[in-house]
């Protein structure tokens, strides 16, 4: 990470959004992470989020 | 008709204004809608005996025994499947029933109107902890102890409470809060209030001096006795939230033993049901995940009123009891704002500098969110008889949650 802070001139910090595999890693490595806890909308589920967008649809006619 | 945000609007200004108030003792038969000999009221949605798990069955004989439609275990069980006795949820019945939750006929009863509105709840009074019928137990000691409540507890603390005329349990539950209770598995402060409240007018009462202090003891002895106020004070709470067309605001949380049920308030009366979960908890000495039932128990009304695991943060001490950190108890609390219409502006909780409860679950919140209500719970032993072997924290299945979504879409979208 000394490299890091060569390019960027300063200390670099990581936000890392939703799976925490990446940010764990880093964390071995010493870098400071923020995580960020964030999952893709109805757990992924295509028919749910089909549902959401049908009702909010609507109200947006009204 | 009026777009979900405009609805569920209106469902937490009632859900807000909505005051609780305890107005007396009567016998279910004659104050609860619908009640009758042949019928057996219970926690959840609706189960057929066929369906039911083992502490349900239970308290269902102990039930039929104490009501003297049977003489023994065996008599109970041919009866409650003669097709005979019928078998209805207490939320169809504006009531709640802690764990198995059964109520009979002649079985006395707490009278809750919400005076704003004025719905009547109804629940049966708390037996206490150890070998009790909510956990499925209809051993002797148990009808016993059901008729003591019948002829000497639900009279005695019924001229009482005449004497002393209406209590105000929502101010009662926002006390317990500042003291440390979330009203669901943990009662102390709400017990000891509720005793403060009461105890003058128990030394007017004209019954024997014995009688009077065996109630007092009784209710002293028992921590969750204000349990069977806090829930039907929820229940009539989140009643004058039914049926406002187009809310998308969960008004029942239930479970059966054997399947979780909720109900939305612009969903009229539809159950949307999933599998009962298995709790995560502490067992009490000698027992194990092994020996326990799946979820059961109309106690899951004081989540949906944003009470129990929802104000886990006003009541630290609870972990003790059903497993976790203190921290944790903050962060359940910290998380149900996201699913949550609105913060209680009646029940604060004093460790989130004074933040209201969050209140009014909305499935569209859910289910985008992917985010379960947080719900903390008594284990039940998963043969009827034996009773209560720890506590825990369990969520519903999601699926309740988007089946009612989708039925939610093809009402109004």
């Amino acid at each position: 990470m000394s490299g890091m802070r060569e390019i960027f001139g300063k200390e670099v910090v990581v936000i890392n959004v939703g799976l925490d595999l990446f940010a764990e890693e880093l964390e071995k490595a010493t870098v400071p992470v923020q995580r960020v806890a964030w999952r893709p909308p109805a757990q992924g589920k295509k028919k749910v989020q089909d549902l959401l967008a049908r009702i909010k649809k609507k109200k947006g006619k009204e | 008709m009026a777009d979900y945000e405009t609805a569920n609007a209106e469902a937490i200004a009632r859900i807000q204004k909505a005051q609780p108030v305890l107005k007396g003792i009567d016998v279910a038969e004659k104050v609860v809608p619908g009640m009758r000999k042949n019928l057996i009221l219970h926690a959840g949605p609706p189960i057929e005996w066929e369906k039911m798990s083992g502490p349900l069955r239970g308290a269902v004989i102990g039930g039929l025994m104490y009501e003297g439609l049977a003489k023994t275990k065996e008599e109970a069980e041919a009866l409650a499947a003669s097709g005979e006795i019928a078998f209805e949820p207490w939320h169809e019945h504006s009531g709640v029933g802690p764990m198995a939750g059964v109520a009979t006929a002649r079985m006395p009863v707490f009278i809750v109107e919400n005076e704003t509105h004025g719905n009547r709840t109804f629940c049966t009074l708390n037996e206490g902890l150890g070998k009790v019928l909510r956990y499925g137990a209809y051993s002797e000691e148990v009808l016993e102890r059901l008729r003591w409540m019948e002829a000497v507890l639900a009279p005695v603390l019924a001229e009482a409470l005449e004497k002393h005329g209406p209590i105000n349990l929502k101010t009662l539950i926002a006390q317990a809060l500042q003291m440390g209770d979330e009203v669901h598995n943990r009662n102390r402060a709400g017990t000891s209030l509720f005793i403060r409240e009461i105890a003058p007018f128990l030394l007017e009462g004209t019954s024997a001096v014995k009688e009077r202090r065996r109630v007092l003891e009784f209710i002293n002895g028992n921590d969750h006795f204000f349990l069977n106020l806090s829930m039907p004070a929820a229940k009539a709470i989140m009643q004058s939230a039914e049926w406002i067309e187009g809310s998308t605001i969960v008004t029942t949380m239930a479970r059966n033993g054997t399947e979780f049920g909720i109900r939305v308030a612009g969903l009229k009366e539809r159950w949307f049901t999933g599998p009962a979960q298995v709790i995560d908890g502490l067992f009490f000495p000698g027992y194990s995940v092994k020996d326990a039932n799946p979820d059961i128990g109309d106690s899951a009304i004081t989540e949906t009123c944003g009470l129990g695991g929802f104000s886990m943060a006003a009541a630290p001490a609870i972990v003790k009891f059903v497993g976790g950190a203190a921290s944790d108890a903050l962060n359940f609390t910290r998380k149900m704002y996201e699913i949550t219409m609105a913060e209680s502006e009646s029940f604060q909780i004093p460790a989130l500098d004074f933040r209201g409860s969050p209140t009014g679950i909305d499935i569209m919140k859910v289910c985008e969110l992917g985010i379960l209500p947080q719900i903390n719970t008594g284990i039940a032993h998963k043969e009827p008889g034996v009773g209560q072997v720890g506590a825990g924290l369990v969520n519903p299945p999601m699926e309740c949650f988007e089946r009612a979504l989708e039925a939610y879409a093809e009402t109004y979208a």
